[in-house]
Parts: structure tokens; sequence; C-alpha cells
């Protein structure tokens, strides 16, 4: 019980301070490369303060769906961080890959219906081309996770961040899955090559031009989600590559994750700065690679048994 | 008592729908809404009572009838499989009566109710005769009722050309689907000598015949790819609530059926009719998603994304079936488990969507969804009761959609690790990645249902003026949407139940893994208490309501929103080819090339099976015919020569076959 | 070595042709290999007439016409159905004096918003800005409606997200594809035109400096080279050296900023800050000649104040070869970039038969084929100091308008370089005192963007009784909402960025 008590802990405080800090790395370093000053990495913080007491500007056309919206997709990104190991440690909650990408797709439809709900032209535009990546972001992390679950013989998630047991196989299964969730994730964070985090430009905008019309406190949610979301998947990605390095303790695999994670925001930070941004058209090709990975991941997981 | 309890509700249920079936034709036309819709619903709650005592007892039971037909007599049988679809049809006819009676009054076409409700009571007990008919005579006599009553209800505004044509394709249908099923119970008969459900047991290579007919004619019914052409014919035709049923329920007679004979009572055991239920199902969820992007009428929408849904059962009833065949019980238990909960929720949501679909018709008098727009501030009720629905329908947590959904993932991927065979453990892996596609195509779909409908801003007059549905309207829907909400938090104990109706629970380890306690504490006060720091935030700092941004444009007009032939364009993009999507844009003007003065945009999409199959093959039949009806010339010799020459061909034949 | 150089000075053979002979007439001058320079309208005795500059690419010549309308006519015969390239120009007359061409495509206004009065015409005679409250408002705006099922408008500005001028794009969109944009400008008209027949004629060069800021040195050269033409006077080669080697730095700073516009519209951040960079770094070359990172201020008419000592000109040409080299290490990085080429290949084309229909110029022309600067087309001695080409490419996409400008920016950098090693430092004083009345001066320059032109128009008492400025991009806007159709949405930023026009030149 107090093993559980103190890993609660840990989650929560890796939830609360994570997210916003890796978002200020992240930025921190985009400007480093840019040769900018850029600003301070606890910047997100003092954002979402002042976010969360400035007073808000809302729509008139706007009702309770698009009220209500942030706290019920930050609600089902909080549960998800809950019931995903992505800090290292097993999650308090134990969740499987389902209500993984459930959770996932219930905070996208929250937000799309949010988005419908402002009755303007970016926020449907927004919301059509999320759907329309969303159709293979899904197959992609549902295979990447299901690969995963085979190699590793159990189907929670919780799994994943206890090493195969001498199940020994093909080297490629969890790097390859690994591959494929960065490739969905970069969709679901809204990061280079998919989507330039930077822009301004509501026309090239895709996650974010679902967001316009939020400001003050929920704005702070909607932002605090997106870094969440980061997070979680990041630290997912870590325990792939920790799995393949057969590293089972804890405090190593918490460190471990920590550092992968940080070297997973660098290398999205040189990606936004290097990276050119995809035409439309050819994003499906994009993750189409990534669905490829995942299924040759799936393959060889399934060869293997 | 005990041994009589399932038939004293039924009783009781049956003599209430026959009062509603007669009452009408005794009263005054606007006496003839209240009464018959109270009966029906009291006959509903009498068969969910039935359902449930059935399940109490799980001992089989048969009830003959006191009457005989020639070859052999009715008999109707209640086990826990019976239960579960009565208690899905109970739940279904309880909230579609409780919306019928406000909602026959808003139809402006007037039909007259007493063939509709004598067609929906006979519907409903022709519905209740299939799902507990215990042979085959019996089955099909049930199965044609319920063909003709539903073809009736379909009919209800006949007035319509596009019904009466809805209709006839409709009663086609039924009649293949018979035709199928008919010869795949004389072919099953020829074999076993039995009309008995009970004493069928086929399997191997002589199985394969009749089980390839019977799902042929089950797959009708049910609606599955290529033969889903009669669901969106027929549900916009049909009233909402007669919709709402017929998607709900009758539809999921045939894939009652389909469990019955291929999984409950091991009657049929062939593989190639799992391979084949599973291929029809992977491809049906497929298109019917695929066509449900690109629908802009209300209730066409909803008949392709119940063509989807089948396509989803029918998956977990192939994959069931393929799951004991490779000897893996426990992967068959969770995904008949799925098939079973899909049935229920997709009932149960899919009602609400068509019940809604059909208050918003009503009201707004509007059924082209690019026509509608912020109905969500206008019938708040109905909006909140179909975003339920939706997010059922999209299987998001903690909704009844959920628990099929992760059923059948989770079966999957049992399948996916524990089989033997690396094929199929590959197959089940591809599967999921299909069944994932399908997941999030109908979640764009459902995003764009409910967004183009009920959220932003009236695209018309006519959505403009539209107002919430009367009280029992949303009552109806409200039940539901209620139920929705119940089976999916408490689909840990359903499964038991279900489990142990199947009698495989102690062999077995339970089939719902998730801890949705849990799951339920942190949903709740997660999301309660941001709302609730929300709700302070917005006391502490009033808001300030503005207009949307419009960059200053001047305001934005009704045609800044995203249409729903829009949203869905980059998606009917990627997936063009199948259905010839295309663009066709037209300039006119003195130069159109250089100064268009008008732009006319069109989008086309080819329903590929309608025009490349069904539409040559229907033109062939027809021209067979005329080549036929040459011989109908009204020349008695003619007449008296074809008579001649088919005896000759008869005896030749019997002459042959002595 | 062209032979027949172009006289910026003038004279200019003018004549007049009937305005009912001027379509027919126009028609045949551009089958001849003609452009239609500027057309617009001036008051006169009695009435109107339509004023019309042609330039002749081959004769390197430019000539005026002039077509009197009959007396308190309003009304003209369209010239647009024959001469596509005049559509904006009467749209503009139409605002500005209310004279209407019957059979215009497209009559529409372009700068005057709704909430003016109906019959106010800017620079018709006798009109007075409206004070009061404004009574008779005008037929509103309307964009044009594509029909269709599911058809939808995203309507973006005249307020930009990012610190940029105002106009109103309006797409109509089924989805992703642009189906139609119209493009709405006019939102920062300052009534620039009218104000230079007002102000003194000596405080003239700051106001044009202004007209589009980001071309201060090329509308002050254009400026001066129609005052002088208007006076018939030159100056010394070393001041027509400094204008133009002040044009090229201009041009070398746009152009760097619009391919760092063009990585930062692609997400290509690294690029972007790069290019940011090189900008900063001819803008401070700008400043070392001038005073002023923009160059404002400096260059005027007659006389040049104030030129450069030797010093400050071999600081600033080193400083130049040393952007680039720069440059030869920093366009690469877009240029030969995978990526960035996938990205803008075949983006907003603009076939090079609506482009010479539409009588583009400048970068975006020469990308769709079109062989025409006026460095060329119009040669004066001081471009001929090197041997340098015209950068033409044929397939008017986003990736041919960067690479013109790539090749631009080389040029004009030994462009640049050759023309400041070339300056004597002669004190050139001003001569003019006051401007000869009834006379027309030209001014037409390759600035940045393309051919500016200036004309100027002096009454009987040598006071400036007109003064137009044709910005490049009014030639250039319908390229755009042209190039973009049928084309995706999230494409349109680059395209836009790739045409990269001026909004307030637009709105004088």
């Amino acid at each position: 019980m107090s093993i559980y008590l103190v890993r609660m802990a840990i989650v929560t405080c890796e939830i609360v301070l994570l997210p916003l800090l890796l978002i200020g790395i992240l930025r921190a370093t985009r400007s480093r490369l840019q040769k900018r000053k850029g600003p301070r990495i606890f910047q997100p913080f003092y954002d979402f303060m002042r976010l969360t007491r400035k007073s808000a500007v809302v729509s008139e056309e706007t009702g309770p769906l698009f009220r209500g919206a942030p706290a019920a997709s930050l609600a089902a990104l909080l549960i998800l961080a809950l019931v995903t190991p992505w800090s290292g440690l097993a999650a308090p909650i134990s969740g499987d890959l389902v209500l993984f990408v459930f959770l996932l797709a219930a905070a996208r439809m929250a937000s799309g219906l949010a988005a419908l709900d402002t009755g303007t032209a970016f926020g449907g535009l927004g919301a059509s081309r999320e759907s329309a990546l969303s159709i293979l972001v899904e197959p992609t992390l549902v295979l990447a996770l299901a690969a995963g679950a085979i190699y590793e013989g159990n189907l929670t998630l919780n799994a994943l961040c206890q090493p195969a047991n001498g199940r020994g196989g093909s080297a490629y299964v969890m790097p390859l899955a690994a591959a494929a969730i960065w490739l969905a994730a970069a969709v679901e964070t809204s990061r280079m090559p998919v989507e330039d985090p930077t822009t301004h430009l509501e026309l090239t905008m895709i996650h974010e031009a679902q967001m316009l019309e939020y400001s003050g406190p929920r704005l702070a949610l909607v932002e605090y989600q997106s870094a969440l979301k980061l997070t979680v998947l990041y630290g997912l990605i870590s325990q792939f590559i920790l799995n393949e390095m057969a590293i089972k303790s804890s405090i190593a695999r918490v460190s471990g994750t920590f550092g992968l994670t940080i070297a997973m925001v660098v290398a999205a930070a040189v990606m936004d700065v290097f990276l050119v941004r995809l035409h439309w058209r050819k994003l499906p090709d994009l993750l189409t690679f990534g669905l490829a990975f995942s299924l040759v991941a799936c393959l060889l997981a399934a060869l293997r048994g | 008592m005990a041994q009589l309890s399932p038939s004293l509700p039924v009783v009781i249920t049956l003599v209430c729908w026959l009062f509603a079936a007669i009452y009408p034709f005794f009263r005054e036309p606007r006496d003839r809404y209240q009464a018959p819709a109270g009966a029906v619903m009291l006959g509903a709650v009498s068969c969910l009572w039935c359902a449930v005592s059935t399940f109490n007892h799980p001992a089989v039971r048969s009830l003959p009838l006191p009457f005989c037909l020639t070859v052999v007599s009715a008999s109707f049988r209640f086990d826990w499989l019976s239960a579960w679809f009565l208690a899905t049809l109970a739940v279904c006819t309880f909230a579609s009566a409780l919306f019928t009676s406000s909602y026959m009054r808003l139809l402006k076409t007037a039909p007259d109710m007493r063939l509709f409700w004598a067609s929906l009571a006979g519907l409903l007990v022709a519905m209740c005769g299939v799902i507990t008919s215990d042979n085959a005579i019996t089955f099909l006599i049930c199965w044609e009722l319920m063909a003709v009553c539903s073809a009736m209800l379909v009919f209800t505004n006949h007035r319509e050309r596009a019904t009466r044509s809805a209709g006839l394709i409709y009663i086609g249908a039924t009649r293949i689907s018979t035709l199928f099923v008919a010869g795949a119970f004389l072919w099953i008969h020829a074999i076993t000598h039995s009309w008995q459900f009970a004493s069928w047991h086929l399997s191997g290579t002589i199985a394969t015949g009749p089980a390839v007919l019977l799902v042929v004619g089950l797959v009708i019914k049910a609606g599955c790819w290529p033969f889903h052409l009669w669901l969106p014919a027929a549900h916009p035709a049909a009233p909402a609530p007669v919709s709402a049923l017929m998607s709900g329920v009758m539809v999921k007679t045939a894939l009652y059926a389909l469990i019955r004979f291929f999984i409950v009572s091991s009657a049929l055991h062939s593989a190639v009719a799992a391979f084949l239920l599973l291929a029809l199902g992977v491809v049906t969820a497929f298109w019917g998603v695929l066509f449900t992007l690109l629908q802009r009428d209300l209730k066409r929408l909803l008949a392709y994304s119940t063509v989807e849904n089948v396509g989803i059962i029918t998956v977990a009833i192939g994959l069931s079936m393929t799951a004991s065949l490779f000897g893996d019980p426990y992967a068959a238990m969770v995904l008949l488990t799925a098939a079973l909960f899909g049935v229920l929720s997709h009932a149960l949501f899919k009602s609400v969507l068509f019940l809604s679909a059909g208050a918003v018709d009503e009201t707004a008098d509007c059924h082209d969804i690019d026509r509608l727009g912020g109905l969500g501030r206008r019938m708040p009720r109905t909006f909140l009761n179909t975003l339920v629905a939706a997010a059922s329908f999209c299987s998001l947590p903690p909704f009844a959609g959920f628990a099929t959904e992760w059923m059948l993932f989770h079966g999957s991927l049992l399948i996916a690790i524990h089989a033997v065979q690396p094929e199929l453990r590959m197959g089940a892996l591809l599967l999921l990645g299909w069944l994932s596609l399908v997941g999030a195509l109908a979640m764009t779909t459902c995003i764009r249902f409910t967004g183009v409908i009920f959220l932003g801003r009236a695209r018309s007059r006519a959505a403009e003026k539209a107002h919430e549905c009367t009280r029992s309207m949303q009552a109806g829907m409200g039940t539901l949407s209620l139920l929705t909400v119940v089976v999916g938090l408490g689909a840990p104990q359903i499964t038991t139940i279900l489990a142990r109706g199947m009698g495989r629970s102690s062999l077995l380890p339970a089939v719902w893994t998730l801890p949705t306690a849990e799951l339920v504490l942190l949903m709740v006060t997660t999301t309660g208490l941001l709302l609730a720091w929300l709700q302070r935030r917005d006391h502490n700092q009033a808001d300030s309501r503005v207009p949307a941004w419009d960059c200053g444009a001047g305001g934005l007009s009704v045609r800044m929103q995203a249409t729903a032939e829009s949203f869905a364009q980059p998606i009917a993009r990627m997936f063009g080819s199948i259905y010839r999507y295309a663009i066709d844009v037209q300039f006119d003007g003195t130069s159109p090339r250089l100064f268009p003065e008008q732009i006319t945009v069109e989008t086309h999409s080819e329903a590929t099976l309608e025009s490349r199959v069904y539409e040559p093959l229907v033109r062939t039949i027809g021209r067979l015919g005329e080549l036929i009806s040459r011989l109908q010339t009204g020349s008695i010799h003619i007449y008296l020569l074809t008579m001649f020459a088919t005896l000759l061909l008869l005896l030749g034949i019997a002459g042959r076959y002595r | 070595m062209i032979q027949n150089h172009f006289k910026p000075a003038g004279p200019f053979a003018a004549e007049e042709v009937p305005i009912i002979q001027l379509r027919a007439r126009l028609k045949t001058e551009i089958q001849d290999g003609n452009r239609l320079g500027l057309l617009t309208a001036s008051a006169t005795s009695d009435g109107h007439e339509l004023l019309t500059v042609i330039i002749s690419p081959l004769g390197h010549s430019v000539r005026i016409i002039n077509s009197l309308l009959p007396h308190d006519a309003v009304t003209y015969s369209s010239l647009t159905p024959d001469i596509p390239q005049a559509h904006w120009f009467e749209r503009e007359i139409a605002d500005m004096w209310g004279l209407r061409p019957i059979g215009h495509p497209r009559m529409k206004s372009l700068v005057m918003h709704d909430s003016f009065p109906d019959n106010f015409f800017p620079l018709a005679a006798g009109a007075s800005l409206p004070t009061s409250r404004m009574r008779s408002r005008r037929v509103p705006y309307r964009f044009t409606v594509v029909q269709g099922n599911g058809v939808y408008e995203v309507p973006v500005g005249p307020v930009h997200a990012g610190v940029i001028e105002p106009g109103h794009f309006r797409f109509s969109c089924l989805g992703e594809v642009i189906e139609n944009l119209e493009i709405r400008l006019g939102f920062v008209h300052r009534g620039v035109e009218e104000h230079l027949t007002q102000c003194s004629w000596q405080s003239a060069r700051y106001v044009v400096e202004a007209a589009s800021s980001d071309t201060s040195a090329g509308n002050a050269v254009a400026h001066a080279f129609a005052m002088e033409s208007l006076c018939g006077v030159t100056v010394s080669e070393s001041v027509r050296r400094l204008r133009a080697a002040c044009v090229e730095i201009e041009r070398i700073a746009c152009h760097i900023g619009d391919l760092a516009g063009i990585c930062a519209d692609i997400g290509f951040g690294a690029g972007s800050s790069a290019f940011g960079v090189l900008r900063a770094a001819v803008l401070g070359i700008a400043e070392l000649l001038t005073g002023s990172r923009f160059m404002t201020g400096f260059l005027a008419p007659f006389y040049q104040r104030g030129l450069p000592d030797a010093a400050v000109l071999t600081e600033a040409a080193s400083r130049l070869t040393e952007v680039g080299l720069q440059l030869r290490l920093t366009l690469p990085l877009l240029m030969d970039n995978a990526g960035a080429i996938e990205r803008m290949e075949g983006m907003g084309i603009m076939k090079p038969s609506l482009a010479r229909e539409f009588g583009l110029v400048g970068p975006a022309a020469r990308a769709s084929g079109i062989d025409y600067d006026v460095r060329k087309a119009l040669p004066t001695p001081e471009y001929e100091c090197i041997e340098w080409p015209i950068a033409i490419w044929n397939e008017g996409d986003v990736l041919a308008r960067a690479r013109v400008r790539a090749h631009e920016l080389a040029t004009s950098v030994r462009l640049a370089e050759a023309l400041l090693t070339g300056i004597a430092v002669v004190k050139q004083p001003s001569c003019i005192t006051r401007l000869p009345a009834n006379a027309t001066g030209i001014g037409i320059v390759e600035a940045w963007r393309g051919e500016l032109i200036h004309l100027v128009q002096t009454d009987e008492t040598g006071r400036i009784a007109r003064y137009k400025i044709k910005d490049p991009s009014f030639n250039n806007w319908t390229a755009l909402a042209v190039s973009v159709r049928g084309r995706l949405l999230s494409d349109f930023p680059l395209c836009n960025k790739s045409f990269s026009l001026s909004y307030s030149g637009t709105d004088l």
C-alpha cells in the first residue's frame, strides 16, 4: 500500500510539473537553435498562471459544450496519464491499450465538437483536418501498442514498464513500435513536420485552429492538456526503448525515462527548427509510414511466439 | 409458478400489443395516439419482465402453443440468448413508443394510425417470435410476418413517391432473404429430417452449403455489404420511431439467428461460414462508415452508420466462431459477449439518434444536415441525448459503445497473443488495425453529424425556427441515453450475468478486466473538479461575451462555418477512388477564364455498388423479362404451347429422377 | 551593349486617340508586344480624359495616349474585355473619378468601402471628404457567392494574426480546396494622390516614399525620374548610379526578407532566422549609405545632398561582398533543401498565358516566363556597368518565384557593388526652383516588386495637378487570386508570401 502511495505521489508530481517544464525546455532549445535568446525554461508555468488569472473573452455564439470541453478533454488526458506507465513506474490504475486509444479519442472528440461550436470557419477547418489525420493515427497507435502488448505477452499497459521476462526474439519489435508512436505523436502533439507549432497562420493550423477561440483559464487548460499529451506519449515511447534495453530497476527506469523524454523533446525542437512542414496532401504518406512501422512490428511480434 | 413464469409476462405482452393493434380501429382519428402507445409501452415492460425472469431461471423452457400447423407445432424457447434480445427489444420498444405518440401527430402527411399501430404490434410480436422460435417453420412464419409488418411501416407515408420506391426495394430485399433462409432450412431438413433447431447438429463439409445459404439470407436482412442497399432506402422513408425499431432491433434479429445457429445452439459448424462472416463484416463496417461520411440526409446517414455497426457486430460474431474453431473458448466468449453488447448498445444509441433525427426533422422541417446548425441551443435536451448517443457511437468511455469496442479489441488481442497459428495471430492484429480505422472514421462521422446539426449557427431559416420537442419525445430519448450510461458503467456486472447465462462462468476468467470502479471514480472527480474550478473562475471574473472573432471582416455570416460536405472532404478525397469522389467546378460569365462571374461547385460521388453491379443486374433482368413477355401475346395457342412444353419438361425430369 | 538608351528625362511621345478608338488601339499595342503601363483619368478644362502610358520593351520607349471623354460623360466603353490587364485600373478610375466603364466583366468597388457615400469620388472635381454623418450609403459590396452544396467561406483579415498590412481575403472553399478567392483591399486608403497635389512639390518626395514604405528607395527614384522628366533635366551619372545602387540594395534586403518569409511559411525556422540575420546586415549597409535603414529621406529629385564619401562607399561595397558570400552559403538552405523544394514545387501556379494577359510584373512575371524587367526594357547606362542576366523561369510556381528571387539576389549584389565603385563625389546643386506649366513627367523604375510608375502632371500655374503612382502590386494582386484557385487552403500563406504584395502601395 505504501509503495502504491509513493508511486501515486511520484506520478502526480510528474503530472503537475513535467508537462510544462518539457514545453519550456522545448521552446528554449528551439530559440537557441535559431540563435535567439528565447524565453526562460519556466516561462510556461508563468504563462499558465497568468492565463488562469485572466478573464476570458468568449464568443456569443458558443454554448455550454464549448465551455465544458476543455475540462472534459483534460479529464480524459489526466485519466490517460494515470493509467499509462509513462513515468517509468507502473501506473497507479491498470489500463489497457483500448482504454488508452479511446481516452485520446474522447479528448479529440471534445475539442472537435468545441471547435464546431464556435461557428467559425477556422474551427471547422481544424476539426476537419484533425479528424482526417486521426484515421491514420489511431490504427498506428493501436497496432504499435498491440505489438508491445504481444511482445510482453500481457494486455495491460503496465506490462510495458516491466521488461519481458525471458521472451527473446526479434529485437526490432519495440524500436519499430516506438518509431510508429513517435510519428503518431507528431500529429497528436502538433509538431513538425505535421504542423508548425509556432505559426500564426490560421490557414495552416490543424490542432491549433480548434483552440483559437479559447482564452483565459480555458486556454490554460487546453495548453496544459497538449503539454500533458506530449509528456505521456514521449514517456510511453521511452518505455518501449527501455524495455528493449531490458532495464528493470525502478530507479533506473524512472531516470532513464526522464532522460529519454528530455532527449526526445530536444529532438522535437531540432525537428521544429530544421524540418519543413509537409504539404497537407503528403501528410497521409508520412502517417502511412507510421502505420507501416507498427504493422511490421505487429508482424514480427506475431511471428515470434 | 416457476414453470409458468415466462408465460405470464408473455401473455400480458401479447394482450397489450393486441390491444394496441385493435383499439385504434374503434376510435376517432385524434384518439389514436396515446392509448395504443401506452399499451405498447406496457407490453414492452412486460416483455422486459419476461426477459429478466428468463434470465433468472436459466433452464430452457419450451412453450408449445395450443395450435398446430400441418407439419409441426409452433414452439418457442426462452433461454438467455432470447432473453438478451427480448430485453433489447423491450427497451427500444418502450422508448420508441414513448416517442411515437407525439411524434406521429407532428407528421405532416397525417398517416393512417390504425394501419400504423396494427403493423407495429404485428412487427413486435413477429420479432419476439423470431427471437424465441424453436423450430424452422415457426421461425419462417415469424420472419415473414416481420417482413410484411415492417414493410407496412415503411409504407406509412405512402403518399410520397420516394417512400413507395423505398418500400418496394425493401420488400424485394426481404424476399431474397427469405428465399435463402428457407433454402438453407430445407437443405438442413433434407439432411437432418427435423425442423427442430435443437436437433440440428451439422459439421464438416456437409454443413458448408446450408451454412453459406443461411449466412447470405441472414446478412441480407442484417444489411451487410453487398446487400445493404435496402437500409439507406428504407430508413429515410419510415417514420423515426419505426426506423429506430428497425435499425435497433429488427436488423438484430438476423444477427440473433446467426448467433443462435452458429454459436449457441451449434446447429452448424462451418469454418467457411465463420470466414465468410468475418470477411463480410470487415467490408461492411468499412463500406458503411465510408458512405456515412458522405451523406447529407439525416436518416440516410444514420442508415449507413447502421450498416457500419452491423458490420462490426458481424465481425465479432465471425471472430468468435473463428476463435472457437481454433480452440480458444475464452476469446470466443469475450467476442460473443462483445457481439451481444454490440447488439444492445447499438440498439440503444442508434435508437436515440434516429429519434433525435426524427425530432429535428419534424421541428425544423429539414433533413439536409447542411441546412441545419445551431440546434443545440434551440433543442438543448435533444442535443444532450444525441451527444450521449454519439459518444457511445464513438465508443468513448464510459458509455455502452466503449464496452462493446473494448471487448471486441480485447478478444482480438487475446487471439493475437494466445493463438497457436501465426497467421491467425497476424489476422487478428490486422483486424484490430482495421477496426481502429473504422472506429476513427466513425468518430469523424459522429463529430460531423453532431457538430453540423447541433453546434455553430443555424444555416437556414428552417433551422432557426426549430424548437425543443415535446416532453414525451424527450423522455423516449432520455430513457435510452440513460440506459447507454447504465450499460456502459454496469458492463462488469452485465458481463458476469451473461457469462452465467452462457453457463461458462466456472471454467473461464471474467470477461471484463478493466478496473471500472476506479476509472469511473477518477472520471467523475477529475471532470467535476475541473468544471468546478472553471465555474469558480467564471464566477470571479465575468467573461466578456463578444461576437466570434471575424478577423475584422465585418461580422461572420452563416456561410462562414464548416459544412458537412466540407468537413468530410479531406477524408472523402483520401478514399475517393472507392466512390469516385470528385469536385466539379464550373465557371460562367462573359470571359469565364479570366473573370468568372458565377462559379458553381458540385461534388460527385457514386454509390459504386449500386451503379456498377445492381443497376446492370436489374437492367439485365428487365431485358430478360421483356424477352419472356413476348410469350405473353394473349394468343391462346402460344399459351397452350408453353403449357405443353412445360409438361414435357417436367415429365422428362420426373422420368430422370424416378 | 544596347545602343539606343532609354532617356528617363523624356520627352515622351504623346498623342490624342479618340475614346471610341482607344480599345482597338490598345489591343493592337498589346498585340505588338507593348505593355499597358498605366491607365488613369485626369481632369481637363471641360470634363475628364483617360491617360494611358504605353511601354514598349522592344522599342525601349514610353508613350502617352490621351483620350478625351465627351463633356460631362461619366461612362465609357470598358477596355477590359480586350485588355484584361486594364481591369483593376478601370475599377480604380470608377472609384476615384466616378467614370464607369460599361461592359466591365467584374465591376465592383476596388478601394472605396461601404461606409463612404454613394456619390463620393475622391479625385473628381469638387469632391470633398465627407465629414459629418454619411447619408446615402453605397450599395454594399458583394462578394462573389460560389454556388453549390457545402461550399463555405473562410474570411481572413483585414486584421491578421501577424503584424502585416490590412487586406481581406474571402475564400470560398469546399473542404480544403479553394474554389474562389476574392481579395478586398482599400483598408488603408490615405489619399496619397490627392495629398500630392496639395503639398509643395519639394515635400512631395517624403510623401511618395511613404506610399509603400518597403519600397521607399524605389518610390523615391521613380519620383525623381518623374520630376526630372517633367522639367526635362538630367542629373549626373554619379547620382544616377547612387540611385540605382539604393534600389538594388533595397531589392537585396526585400528579396532576402521574402525568402525568410517563405521559410517561415513552410515552418522552416532555421532558414527563416538565417535569412533574417542576412537581411539585417543588408539594412545595415543601407543605413551606412543613407543614414536610414529603409533609405527614407535621402534620395531627392534634381540633386543629391550628402553624397557618401569614398570611405563609406568602399565600406559599403566590401560589406556587400561579404553579404554576397554569406548568401552563397545561406541560399542552399532553402533552394537546395529537398523538403522545401517539394513544398514549393507546383504550388500556386500562375500560367504564363494568364500572366501575360493580366500583365504581371516583377519577379512574379519573370517566374511565369515573361521576359520583362524595366532595367532591360528601358535601359539606362548605369545598369550596363556589368553584364547581368535576366532571371526567367517558366513554371510559374512558388519554387520558380523563389528561384527568380535567389537569382536576382546574386545579380543585385554584383550590380550594387559595381554601381557603388563608380560613384564620384561631385556636388550637384539643384537648379530647379519652379516646375514648368502644363507638363507631364513619367518615372519608371524596376523596384524590387517590379515595374513602378510615377506619373506627374502640372497645371497652368506649375503646380502638381495630378500625381499617379502605380505600384507593381497593382498588377499582381489578381495573379495571387488566380494562382490559388483549385489549390488547398493550407497552401495559401505560402503562395501569398511568394508573391509578396504591397497593400499600401495599392491603397493610395
